[in-house]
């Protein structure tokens, strides 16, 4: 089957090459297959189930390749983590795959110290001698693995091989360790892990400070949840969302209620709500020994402590409550400092109180993540490293001399090691101290399996043949072991030997029984067989470990038939899963949620099992238990402001930032491209006399750096805010020189957990009288009296009340549309803002990217974009309240468009399905269909489109790529329409509501987007149009959008 | 000097002119019947009966025809004259397990969206757009695939001329 599968990639590869490079059907040849492919047809796109690893969220991919080439991910439907979604980064894969900045082959360190290409024979040879060379010495130990986090076959495989050689096990480096909360875990829970969490079915979320729109843990999933429990559009009694922290990111912009505490009290205001849900319900709060019962301080103090009033806490302790169950979230990314842990443990022990724990907190269900490294352990290698005993590093897909805290250090540790080895993707701060770099396939051109929650693994498969002449670092370890004797062959292979059943459930193990740990049974001993001959390559082992897992008895053709339904399907489920994941409980959640049904009864708790075995390898624990459990964090230095680095969902920790997709997509909140910056609150602008872009230099004990400014008033006047992942030094060419990294500042001290203290320094900030232009997307938050993002109350929303007042007159007679008329229904209560939709929007449509420069002067060419709305920023109600709403703004789609009327050569026009028309080869740039668009949504190509080989391999070749002069605009995905309509002709049958998904709809985490025909009463945008809350965007200019946008749906509105 | 640069200027205009003419109102045959690697005849196998689909397979499936694979030329060749000199080419690219390099014939612009399929389905012939390839030794391009072709035939055949959603996307 595999081979089957090479083969056929092989030739389509060649056919690919040669003609369908989009763009190029008039080039001079057709290449045929040289051997048929009974289920390849060309021009049909093909589709790959797989696993998206942009991050450890681990979420199920559906790759469509057009003749050989990946060119749209989209989410996998069937995989209950992200249930057909993707995040941008997730979208923005194939930018990866497709990276001018890959490795293209092995690089060997020469005389002269410079990278320098070689074969795969001599860099093989090469690391073959080093290791011989470690052996030789008798300082095995001295080998260290240090890797991003894998989980399956490949976690087992490495583990195996270190051990074979005698090396210490991996350390899996994630910047995002979650090293607090795994710590109170232990506490809490007996077992140091991320548990799991079900968001659909809490009532009240209370969060102090975890980014779970953004960049925690699990963010398409608890995105796709959060919508369940939070939006208007899928429930009429939405979760109550309270945000705790200094800043309003995307998830507290989302929430009913902030609260702008300050920076590193969270700790001392979750023991306040606390002691205050405590003294409601008249049980006591069990918490960890060591830890006060009561923050001890009355009203006042408690205010003066935590900037936040008492009246307050007591109203979310009341409303706790009364909506149960809740989910309380402790610290995130942003404010992992010294008190996170202790932080974490209060909400662990207010969630227990509030009977959450089974119900929304699900610690028997843990997340991969249990299993990454501490910071404290990766710090303890690079202390050995300094001290000269670390002898050859294996570097694979990690970037600590970037990320981790104290990188200086980091790279003066690199410098003293004698050989690293880097299985990179391409050049980056940590890889390029590398002696020999064996470039890995992309995740896209692998084998392999993810086990994102206990339970759940997916299943990854080529989509292409690799681009590059890499290999995959699975299969080098395969040959290394395999060259090194057959001992270490037989140890590598055991897990293929022999096969007895696996139980299926925890529940059916023999007590006892590590039922996951191994779920080949126990080893046999390695002597007693010979390794299977085949099990060559990576693919190899993967797939007889598999067969071996799903049909242990069965014969060989039954194997291959469980193998492949498997990679049809993408994903495996186990016992545990269940109660994970809200996907497999409410499979028909696609259905119209229209007369949206009462929110079902919570279920009964299940019971708090602590999992006896993991399939997750646990790191070693941390050697002692920590001291104290401080209420607030430390903050070093002696500056006036606090420094807030925080993730973003574009960037995660830094590493999606060499795609130019995620550098050109304005970030959600400040609307910023291309650029690092610091935020600011407006009075903090005026005290240090700076304004938009003026440079401020940052001084913390530990380094200094300079940001622009960037003014906004969502944050606190004490707290500066820096997002990470900008500011690499040497990480290609979207993503190099772009500013400062926030990580020069940070502290190198670790926290108590073993965790880094991205929260931990005070800065002190000047002036220094330079100044950078900062590109920013969209000037104005403010809307005045614009009727543009509009909002009503829960008590309104379901009432005429809420319906606005539209007009439609014409002189002339409306357009008919005599079959179809497409239209979409947008959910503003619904959308989180994340970018998702832009991104897809930019893989599916070959929209070209356009670079700082033109994005200064306002010349990018996003078709989709979301505009951001708050209140006037010095109001004081909406100060750190902001209310805001995100608006996605695809192209309106006019009954009566202002751009058709204009176009001098009819390149813009109606067509009679509803589209506003734009023939790019008719179009001779006269723009003044742009300037009449009262919304905006045309773009002109102001210059020729470049894509940096092989971006270009990425272009979808349905649609057309246009030229410099040309004005093109949203067509609501008019390919897709086509392919969906000539299939409905072919069968004869008409079109399905929900058969055609846009791209921004299919991808959309909350299902904000609904796309359909308006001529179909009983469509789904049919029904949606019809609502009350439905408006049209300035539908007194009486264009009679084919949009219509439902209000935003809050408790209480408070913009101004 | 008869022969003053105002002469130059008319003949010159007039050459352009004849041009002009021959190119916008003479409908001239366009033909192009580029070189193949293989003198592959669609005639012969024409008349010996076999249809166009038999090796165009996925026409009624795809946007594109489909070029039949090296190993389905073999599927016949490998008994049917295979020492013919031709033929022997094709035993060549086989036996090196390459695709053969066919010089495309017909094509559209890059912003013409063309899909087999639904012509087929609605019962065009392949000779419409392809001319009488069956009784051609090399292909060439007979109908001129300019607009005007593509919309009369949509209009005779009462078939969608919307300019956008029906071909330029």
């Amino acid at each position: 089957m595999a081979m089957e599968r090479r083969d056929f990639m092989k030739a389509a590869g060649i056919a690919a090459a040669g003609g369908a490079v989009a763009g190029c059907r008039t080039t001079g040849h057709i290449l045929p297959l040289v051997v048929p492919d009974q289920r390849y047809i060309e021009g049909v796109p093909e589709y790959f189930a797989t696993v998206c690893r942009e991050c450890p969220a681990g979420c199920g991919m559906r790759i469509r390749v057009n003749e050989g080439r990946a060119t749209k991910p989209e989410g996998n439907p069937q995989h209950p983590v992200n249930r057909g979604k993707l995040c941008m980064r997730g979208q923005s894969s194939v930018q990866g795959l497709y990276s001018p900045d890959r490795w293209q082959a092995p690089l060997l360190r020469n005389r002269r110290g410079q990278l320098e290409e070689v074969s795969w024979k001599t860099a093989l040879g090469r690391l073959q001698d080093e290791l011989a060379r470690v052996e030789g010495e008798a300082r095995g130990a001295d080998a260290v693995w240090l890797g991003r986090l894998e989980t399956g076959s490949l976690d087992r495989l490495i583990r195996d091989w270190l051990a074979a050689f005698g090396f210490p096990p991996p350390l899996y480096y994630e910047p995002f360790g979650y090293e607090a909360l795994r710590e109170a875990s232990r506490w809490a829970y007996g077992q140091p892990i991320v548990p799991g969490y079900r968001f659909d079915r809490a009532r009240m979320i209370l969060s102090f400070g975890a980014e779970f729109l953004a960049a925690w843990v699990s963010n398409v999933q608890f995105a796709v949840d959060f919508a369940l429990t939070h939006s208007y559009g899928h429930t009429h009694d939405p979760a109550y969302f309270i945000a705790v922290g200094p800043r309003v990111d995307l998830t507290g912009a989302n929430a009913d209620e902030n609260w702008g505490a300050r920076p590193g009290a969270e700790a001392l205001l979750a023991l306040a709500v606390a002691e205050r849900v405590a003294a409601r319900l008249g049980r006591p709060l069990r918490l960890p020994p060591g830890l006060p019962a009561g923050t001890g301080l009355d009203a006042a103090q408690l205010e003066q402590a935590t900037a936040v009033p008492a009246d307050v806490v007591e109203r979310a302790a009341a409303r706790l409550v009364e909506r149960r169950p809740s989910l309380v979230l402790g610290p995130g990314q942003a404010n992992e400092s010294s008190a996170a842990l202790t932080a974490h443990a209060i909400c662990h022990a207010l969630n227990e109180l509030l009977g959450n724990v089974g119900v929304t907190v699900l610690p028997g269900a843990p997340h991969a993540l249990s299993s990454a490294a501490r910071h404290e352990q990766v710090a303890a290698m690079f202390a050995r490293a300094q001290a000269g005993q670390v002898r050859l590093l294996f570097l694979h897909h990690a970037n600590p001399a970037y990320d981790f805290p104290g990188a200086a250090n980091v790279e003066a540790a690199l410098a003293r090691i004698p050989f690293i080895v880097s299985f990179g993707w391409w050049p980056d701060e940590t890889s390029k101290h590398a002696h020999l770099v064996l470039p890995d396939h992309y995740p896209l051109e692998s084998w392999g399996d993810y086990e994102p929650w206990a339970g759940v693994t997916g299943l990854m498969q080529p989509a292409m043949r690799p681009v590059f002449d890499t290999r995959p670092a699975a299969d080098v370890l395969l040959w290394l072991a395999a060259q090194a004797g057959a001992a270490r062959q037989r140890a590598l292979l055991a897990p293929l030997a022999v096969a007895p059943a696996p139980p299926l459930d925890a529940e059916t193990a023999p007590p006892g029984s590590n039922w996951r740990q191994s779920p080949m049974g126990p080893a046999p001993n390695p002597d007693d067989f010979a390794p299977p001959a085949e099990v060559r390559t990576f693919d190899a082992y993967l797939r007889r470990r598999w067969q071996l897992r799903l049909a242990p008895a069965g014969s060989a053709a039954e194997q291959a038939d469980a193998w492949r339904n498997l990679l049809m399907r993408g994903v495996h489920l186990e016992a545990p899963a269940a109660e994970m994941v809200a996907g497999l409980d409410m499979p028909e959640r696609m259905g119209p949620p229209l007369d949206t049904e009462r929110r079902a009864p919570p279920p009964p708790p299940m019971p708090v099992r602590t999992p006896a075995a993991l399939p997750y390898v646990l790191p070693a624990p941390a050697p002692a238990p920590p001291p104290s459990w401080p209420l607030v964090a430390e903050l070093e230095g002696d500056g006036e402001y606090v420094l807030w680095p925080y993730p973003t969902v574009q960037f995660f920790d830094g590493r999606q930032a060499n795609r130019a997709w995620m550098q050109e997509i304005a970030d959600p909140l400040s609307k910023l491209v291309w650029d690092n910056w610091v935020q600011v609150h407006p009075d903090t602008g005026w005290k240090l006399q700076v304004a938009e872009g003026d440079i401020l230099r940052l001084d913390s004990p530990y380094g200094h750096a300079e940001f622009p400014v960037h003014v906004d008033p969502y944050i606190r006047p004490d707290t500066l805010a820096i997002p990470l992942g900008q500011g690499h030094r040497d990480f290609g060419m979207f993503a190099s020189g772009r500013g400062m990294a926030v990580e020069i500042l940070a502290s190198p001290r670790l926290t108590p957990a073993g965790g880094p203290r991205r929260l931990g320094v005070r800065v002190q900030a000047r002036h220094v009288g330079k100044h950078r232009d900062l590109a920013n997307l969209q000037l104005i938050h403010w809307q005045r009296d614009k009727k543009i993002a509009l909002a009503t109350t829960l008590a309104e929303a379901d009432t005429p009340a809420a319906r606005e007042k539209e007009v439609r007159a014409t002189f002339y007679a409306f357009h008919p549309h005599p079959v179809h008329r497409w239209g979409m229904a947008i959910d503003l209560s619904s959308c989180i803002g994340c970018n998702a939709c832009q991104t897809a929007c930019y893989a599916e449509n070959n929209i070209p990217i356009m670079g700082r420069s033109s994005c200064l002067s306002h010349r990018e060419m996003t078709w989709l974009r979301i505009e951001t709305y708050g209140g006037d920023s010095w109001h004081p109600s909406t100060a750190m309240n902001p209310d805001i709403r995100f608006m996605p703004i695809p192209c309106q789609q006019c009954g009566n468009a202002p751009c058709e009327y204009v176009c001098p050569v009819f390149a813009a026009y109606h067509t009679e399905e509803g589209l506003n028309a734009q023939v790019y080869n008719r179009c001779v740039g006269t723009r003044y269909c742009s300037n009449n668009c009262i919304y905006k949504v045309r773009r002109f190509n102001w210059y020729t489109p470049q894509w940096p080989k092989p971006l270009d391999q990425q272009l979808n070749p349905a649609v057309t790529v246009r030229a410099k002069g040309v004005m093109e605009k949203c067509t609501y995905c008019v390919q897709r329409i086509e392919t969906a309509e000539l299939a409905a002709k072919a069968e004869n049958r008409p079109i399905r509501d929900g058969e055609i998904q846009t791209a921004c709809m299919q991808t959309c985490p909350t299902e904000a987007i609904i796309f359909g025909d308006l001529r179909d009463p009983e469509s789904r945008v049919s029904k949606l149009h019809d609502q009350y809350r439905g408006y049209r965007w300035f539908a007194e200019e009486n264009t009679f959008p084919s949009i219509t946008y439902l209000k935003r749906t809050k408790y209480v509105l408070n913009q101004v | 000097m008869f022969f003053s640069l105002r002469h130059l200027f008319a003949l010159t205009a007039a050459v352009l002119g004849v041009f002009l003419w021959i190119f916008y109102f003479q409908d001239l045959p366009y033909r192009s019947a580029p070189k193949q690697p293989i003198a592959f005849s669609h005639r012969v196998h024409f008349e010996r009966g076999i249809a166009c689909i038999f090796c165009h397979a996925d026409v009624a499936k795809s946007d594109y025809a489909g070029m039949p694979a090296v190993m389905k030329c073999m599927g016949c060749h490998r008994v049917v004259i295979p020492y013919y000199p031709q033929v022997q080419i094709l035993h060549r690219y086989w036996s090196e397990q390459k695709p053969i390099p066919w010089v495309r014939v017909f094509w559209v612009p890059q912003y013409v969206h063309f899909p087999h399929q639904p012509h087929i389905l609605a019962g065009i012939q392949c000779g419409t757009c392809h001319g009488d390839v069956g009784h051609e030794e090399r292909v060439s391009e007979v109908v001129n695939f300019n607009m005007g072709t593509c919309i009369t035939c949509h209009r005779n055949h009462g078939a969608r001329t919307d300019c956008f959603q029906a071909c330029h996307h």
